[in-house]
């Protein structure tokens, strides 16, 4: 995510229309955007569509930032509103739901195939997909808190302008959500020994 | 400082998220805290999780293929066309920008067209004007082709009566004999039957001027059909007596003139 130390002339550069750093905006932030989706999503293929849209509508709206300072936090608040969307749509199509996402991310662990891949590697797959299922059954407005704040990094200030929210509130969120992921790992684990 | 306090700063201090205060002021409580002290336990091991879990994926390369194509088409659109692209781009961008006025807008025309294809299926199906009225005029567009023959024969018909009135009424009957007047009986009668034909054409309610004009007619064409010289010689200046009493040619030329189409019965 970490620009050059001209970050903010280059925003500034694709403010005003230029296409080559746009693409590097692109390229320094399509990772995080993706990830942060992807934690909010639980599936690849719509993480990957969401964060196309997401710089799609980064692309047709950059005219009207302002301060390219806020370039990180209007950009991840976008990326917030459109992985809610797509949780809202999914919900309201019901062609995807909870389980179906769970099934496939849990797919490795029910169906391992153990004979390329070191047995390290086969039990990090198993974690992140307990992990995945765990983090997915946090209500949305603690989840999406959590992802900034801790899997993302970000600092809680920054988190806050994103949620629109006041610092208190977004540690008041964190702790629920890490309250609620401990719940539910400590019942995963103990259902995959028994499994 | 109370516990809640203390348990949100416990899931901030594994964030780095605590000034150094607050740290001490956590590490402190929870030494004297057994429930706090617990969630720290608690917390920790969870973050030891959540550290194994920090995975950095890279996104698939289409995602960045299919934006900048997507780029690309957007400003391919936003190209200025030319002439009638033109027009229907502005159209467009009209529709999207104004959508609930132009549904209105669109429903109006829609319904305005459906009114008006009722009312010329409504008028094809009855044959009538909208306004209902069944007067001769409102007839003068034709109906079919029995229609038109209709009204070529009652227009023969009229020629006819005036020709053989107006022969009768300037006949010298002095001179007169059964072959001088065989040209009028034969006349008379086909007179006489195109009468009956019209008269039974005719419909009642929008023509009854001709119509009874036709029956008072009729005798007169009668008696000049069976007409017989050596009997009948009075009769015929009974005849024109009545020609110019009821005024029958004035009256033949007056229908005439109006040029009107009778409405007939199918």
């Amino acid at each position: 995510m970490k620009l050059a130390k001209n970050e903010g002339q280059i925003i500034k550069k694709a403010i005003e229309g230029d296409e080559q750093s746009f693409k590097i905006l692109f390229e320094a932030y399509q990772r995080p955007i993706y990830n942060f989706i992807f934690r909010m999503l639980g599936s690849q293929e719509e993480a990957a569509d969401t964060t196309q849209e997401v710089f799609f509508k980064v692309y047709k709206r950059l005219s009207s930032l302002r301060n390219p300072d806020f370039f990180s936090t209007w950009l991840f608040s976008i990326a917030k509103n459109e992985a809610i969307t797509s949780t809202r749509r999914r919900k309201s199509k019901n062609h995807s739901s909870l389980s179906d996402i769970d099934e496939r991310m849990l797919r490795p662990l029910r169906e391992p195939d153990h004979s390329y891949e070191p047995d390290e590697q086969v039990l990090n797959k198993e974690f992140e997909a307990i992990f995945q299922k765990a983090l997915l059954e946090i209500p949305e407005i603690y989840r999406v808190a959590f992802v900034l704040g801790v899997l993302e990094n970000q600092p809680y200030e920054q988190v806050a302008k994103v949620l629109g929210c006041s610092v208190g509130n977004i540690k008041s969120r964190v702790f629920r959500a890490r309250a609620h992921l401990a719940k539910k790992l400590k019942k995963e684990y103990a259902m995959s020994v028994v499994s | 400082m109370s516990c809640y306090k203390i348990q949100k700063n416990i899931s901030a201090y594994f964030d780095g998220a605590l000034t150094e205060k607050e740290k001490a002021q956590v590490l402190h409580h929870a030494k004297e805290c057994k429930s706090c002290a617990g969630l720290f336990q608690h917390f920790k091991v969870l973050q030891k999780d959540i550290e194994k879990s920090t995975v950095n994926r890279e996104p698939p390369a289409y995602v960045g293929e299919m934006l900048f194509r997507r780029i690309a088409a957007e400003k391919q659109l936003a190209i200025r066309p030319q002439g009638i692209r033109k027009l229907l781009a502005r159209l467009r961008d009209f529709r999207i920008q104004y959508q609930p006025a132009f549904r209105v807008v669109e429903f109006a025309a829609v319904f305005l067209l459906a009114l008006f294809a009722g009312i010329q299926i409504h008028q094809v199906w009855t044959g009538r004007n909208i306004s209902g009225s069944a007067n001769l005029t409102a007839f003068e567009e034709p109906a079919s082709s029995v229609d038109d023959f209709f009204q070529k024969g009652m227009k023969d018909y009229l020629e006819k009566s005036s020709l053989i009135l107006r022969q009768l009424k300037n006949e010298d009957t002095s001179r007169l004999t059964n072959a001088s007047f065989s040209q009028e009986k034969e006349l008379a009668r086909d007179l006489l039957n195109q009468s009956k034909l019209i008269s039974s054409k005719l419909k009642q309610d929008s023509s009854s001027y001709i119509g009874g004009l036709i029956d008072e007619l009729e005798p007169i064409f009668m008696d000049v059909a069976n007409f017989d010289q050596q009997k009948d010689r009075r009769s015929l200046d009974i005849i024109r007596q009545t020609i110019n009493d009821k005024n029958y040619l004035m009256r033949l030329e007056s229908v005439k003139a109006t040029n009107a189409r009778l409405q007939i019965r199918y």
